[in-house]
């Protein structure tokens, strides 16, 4: 069998290889110039389209962002922050599902980037896939983040809770803020923060916590003596309500919440019955008034159709008014008879639950009534 | 001592006193294939800006240009290439993977490096300018060409420089794909058509430092930005097993429409040859004012159709305006590859179908990036035909082997419906209309391979010992009628004919011993040996023995010269020829 021919006639090899290896280095000197051009006008072009899809984005026109970063994104790929910044125009624009997906191209690439899973977050929550979003939260929060992250991190905190109160989600919400607390120094601007998102996720123990803690270092701050006013207002202490939702109104400019719920706290304190430090003949009056005020609210609510409608509710509020009629018989035996006031009251405040129940909200005395028999102060001194 | 002798004394003397080679042939060889690898990925590089510099220039920075660039562009750079392929470079027309393959088995592996130059200038041009086509196919025969030229400057034989243009090929294949191993593969495939492992580690080689200098310089980042795949439930296949379907049927739109066109404007006036490219950069810069997606390689638009940035519809609507800009811009005449436009329309196609498949079921279905990824094997096996090709490639683009079952699915369902409605593949199909008979590497592969089983006879009986004497066998043989016999002595088979036992016997021989009266030894075959390979092993008139693989001693059949030319013949009537 004949060999094969040689590559090379012998001796020719070293000078084939040497002009070959020449070749090559002359050939990358070449190119790099040319690449070296074209990546300079790539970066440039890059920048100029990233800047006016920034503008665009912040004259809130979300459509030519896009259209801009969309451009920047063919001359620089690999540039996260453009795609984070496409994600937010297209979330803006409501395309939700694209931006998601650039996005998690982006977080498959660094998983634990702070950002990334933020505007995955806000896609979720805006998305109302609310599980999902505070997964991703939870992720951006852990996450990196390259400058003050324990400040974004309790940014996020907030905007994660704000997102769970929205959602009624209020357990939740109190799990996030107690976190929060921990990682946040006493007196801070943002204590005040996290007192008010307690008290909407109904965590008003540790909402009048927050707020005292504060007060302790400012005793004129107007929204900590609103919050802890409304705090114990809800907690059913409506003594020290009225007197931190006094000074509250009396500092500062109107807040019309603290201006109701101190209303409503000096209804109490003229109503109640069981209020300490007032005189048997007084406390007599008072439980007399309360079962006339009852009387009439069960009387109303029998005269006009019953919410409920069945019949069972109805023969249960013409029993409430009958007892209502044996009470008020027996206002003369009330004097000094604590059993007796409890007995009577205890009718009064049944009847006006009864009354909510079937004919709506009360109001006024009603509620003052209603809000008395629900808290602790239920009970005669 | 005569003349003659003392020249030849003379030239020994000569090779004693030259210099050792450095390297041995096959070292040098592969060393040429990392060089040639490493050439070619530079030219691709400048073809790459070059393309890019044109697409600023013509079209402008932004991704959509306006609508009087957008429609004058491709015209204009039309015109200038139809001049400059017509005058100049008459064989840079087309995608380039024919006429690399056309170089291979027509000119020895010459491609002129004139070729070279006019596909690199007419093929940036008109990517660059907006025509409907892609820089892979032209980016393979430039780096087969610089190969090709590499190997007439190094006055390597015509066999190595046959061998060296299909390494050029895969670098440059690589380098513009950033993918290794499909244009490994796809040369093998396509261009070489045979395995060979001689050439294998030389075409692996040079891929991979195509690959390497292309992305030094234009960085290593994927093509496509792929999210990340999950198969949400086995019943999603069917989803998939659907895109096979569109894949396959829009395959076949895609090859009848080019395969219809191509010979029509090519039998019109040759002065039409100067105005079709514009013709076609008109209707493609016409179809780029409603969707400017379908302009160039579009991989922009194929990555934002991966993050769901279009409505099913649309995409729908984007896959059948590709298919006429492509096919206005290849038929044309303009020098531009299929590969780019064949991913965009199966990118497309798989997204649509995920789009539908979202309306239909959205719990079984699963992220749309997978589906174009899957839908761009789809259209690969479908109209190019390269089945191994297209699943690799989307295993190296995704980057995630997790989504090989779906690939084989949508790519098996559409190459079958290709084929079946489509029986010339497309590279076969052009070859045959420029009048150029090229091996077509899709019958190579399907030919069925002949083996020894398909023709070898029954074993003559009886089958004598090499210890019996004459006279022993003589007795054996008398009640059969063979005229010759096979003679086993522990594995070594040998022949013996009954008149030479009878001489033997006649002549005082018969105490004998037959292994010394029989013939040689003879090769044996298996039965699953290749017929070529029995051929090999068979000399003139011989029989051969075919005997079991786990024991030489047991003899299976044997076979002969005509036994294999029967075969041949049986299995020629089987596809239609006759005798």
């Amino acid at each position: 069998m004949a060999a094969a021919p040689p590559i090379l006639r012998r001796g020719r090899e070293p000078a084939a290889l040497l002009l070959l290896v020449l070749g090559v280095a002359l050939c990358f000197i070449a190119v790099s110039f040319l690449t070296r051009q074209y990546k300079e006008r790539r970066d440039f072009l890059a920048r100029s389209w990233y800047a006016r899809g920034e503008q665009a984005l912040a004259a809130g026109d979300s459509a030519r962002a896009i259209a801009d970063l969309r451009n920047a994104l063919a001359y620089d790929r690999d540039n996260s922050d453009y795609y984070l910044l496409l994600g937010e125009a297209l979330e803006r624009a409501g395309q939700g599902a694209e931006s998601r997906s650039y996005l998690l191209g982006l977080l498959e690439a660094d998983p634990a980037s702070g950002r990334v899973n933020l505007d995955l977050a806000r896609i979720a929550a805006g998305e109302g896939a609310i599980e999902q979003a505070r997964r991703y939260y939870h992720n951006a929060i852990y996450g990196f983040w390259p400058e003050n992250a324990p400040e974004q991190r309790r940014r996020l905190r907030f905007e994660l809770a704000r997102l769970l109160l929205r959602h009624k989600l209020r357990n939740e919400a109190d799990s996030e803020l107690v976190a929060l607390l921990e990682t946040m120094p006493r007196g801070s601007p943002a204590d005040l923060q996290a007192g008010e998102l307690l008290l909407e996720a109904g965590d008003y123990s540790r909402a009048y916590e927050v707020f005292t803690a504060s007060l302790r270092s400012d005793k004129r701050n107007i929204v900590a003596l609103a919050g802890a006013g409304e705090a114990a207002f809800q907690q059913g202490d409506y003594r020290s309500a009225r007197s931190y939702l006094a000074r509250a109104v009396e500092l500062g400019p109107v807040n019309t919440r603290a201006a109701e719920l101190l209303a409503a706290a000096d209804e109490i304190a003229r109503v109640n019955p069981l209020a300490p430090l007032i005189t048997s003949a007084e406390r007599v009056r008072r439980v007399r008034q309360a079962v006339k005020t009852a009387s009439a609210r069960i009387a109303d609510c029998i005269s006009s159709t019953p919410r409920a409608g069945d019949a069972q509710s109805a023969s249960a509020l013409v029993s409430l008014a009958a007892q209502l009629a044996g009470a008020e018989k027996q206002a003369a035996r009330l004097h000094d008879n604590p059993e007796a006031i409890a007995a009577v009251l205890s009718t009064v405040f049944a009847a006006e639950a009864a009354a909510e129940r079937n004919c709506g909200p009360a109001t006024g005395a009603d509620l003052a009534l209603l809000r008395i028999g629900r808290s602790g102060e239920a009970r005669v001194p | 001592m005569s003349a003659r002798a003392a020249a030849a004394g003379q030239d020994d003397a000569v090779l004693r006193q030259a210099p050792r080679p450095l390297l041995r042939e096959e070292q040098y060889f592969l060393l040429l294939a990392i060089v040639i690898g490493v050439y070619s990925g530079l030219a691709v590089v400048c073809f790459r800006l070059a393309i890019e510099w044109t697409r600023l220039w013509m079209l402008g920075p932004a991704l959509t240009a306006s609508p009087l660039r957008t429609l004058a562009a491709p015209a204009a750079a039309g015109l200038l290439v139809a001049l400059l392929v017509v005058r100049l470079f008459p064989r840079a027309r087309g995608s380039g993977v024919n006429q690399t393959k056309s170089a291979v088995y027509i000119y020895d592996g010459s491609i002129p490096f004139r070729t070279v130059v006019g596909k690199f200038i007419t093929a940036a041009l008109a990517i660059g300018s907006g025509h409907s086509l892609g820089p892979e196919d032209p980016s393979l025969q430039v780096g087969a060409g610089l190969a090709s030229a590499i190997g007439r400057r190094l006055h390597l034989s015509r066999e190595r420089v046959r061998l060296i243009a299909p390494l050029g090929a895969a670098a440059g294949l690589a380098a513009a794909f950033n993918s290794p191993i499909a244009a490994v593969l796809f040369v093998i495939e396509e261009v070489i058509g045979r395995w060979s492992a001689g050439v294998l580690g030389a075409v692996v080689l040079s891929a991979v430092s195509g690959t390497v200098v292309a992305r030094w310089f234009l960085g290593s980042e994927p093509m496509f930005r792929v999210p990340a795949f999950e198969l949400r439930n086995p019943a999603e296949l069917l989803a998939y097993a659907a895109l096979g379907v569109v894949g396959g049927l829009a395959s076949v739109v895609f090859l009848k429409l080019v395969l219809g066109l191509r010979p029509r404007l090519k039998a019109l006036p040759r002065w039409t040859q100067y105005l079709q490219p514009a013709i076609a950069g008109l209707i493609v810069g016409a179809l780029g004012l409603f969707a400017p997606q379908v302009m160039g390689a579009g991989y922009e638009a194929m990555d934002q159709a991966m993050h769901g940035q279009y409505s099913w519809q649309l995409l729908g609507g984007l896959a059948g305006l590709k298919i006429a800009a492509t096919a206005a811009s290849f038929v044309s005449g303009t020098p531009g590859g299929l590969f780019a436009p064949t991913l965009f329309i199966g990118a497309m196609l798989g997204a649509a179908v995920n789009g539908v498949s979202q309306q239909l079921a959205p719990h079984l279905t699963g992220p749309i990036g997978a589906y174009a990824l899957v839908g761009m094997g789809t259209a690969f096996a479908g109209i190019l035909r390269a089945p191994m090709t297209s699943v690799f490639m989307v295993l190296e683009v995704g980057g995630n082997y997790g989504i090989i079952l779906p690939v084989m699915i949508s790519n098996t369902v559409a190459y079958l419906i290709s084929r079946s409605l489509q029986r010339t593949p497309l590279f076969d199909e052009l070859s045959r209309q420029d009048g150029i008979d090229l091996p077509s590497m899709e019958e190579l592969r399907e030919e069925r391979t002949l083996r020894v089983e398909d023709a070898m006879q029954p074993p003559p009986s009886p089958v004598l010992d090499a210890g019996a004497t004459v006279d022993d066998a003589l007795k054996q043989v008398a009640g059969s009628s063979g005229g010759f016999f096979l003679v086993n002595g522990a594995g070594a088979w040998r022949i013996v004919r009954r008149p030479e036992l009878e001489q033997l016997g006649a002549s005082g021989a018969a105490m004998h011993k037959l292994h010394t009266v029989a013939g040689d030894v003879l090769p044996v075959v298996h039965p699953d040996h290749s017929l070529e390979h029995a051929l090999r092993m068979m000399k003139s008139g011989q029989l051969l023995p075919v005997v079991h693989r786990a024991s030489v001693a047991q003899l299976l059949g044997t076979v002969s010269a005509d036994d294999i030319l029967r075969a041949y013949h049986e299995a020629g009537r089987e596809i239609g020829i006759e005798d």
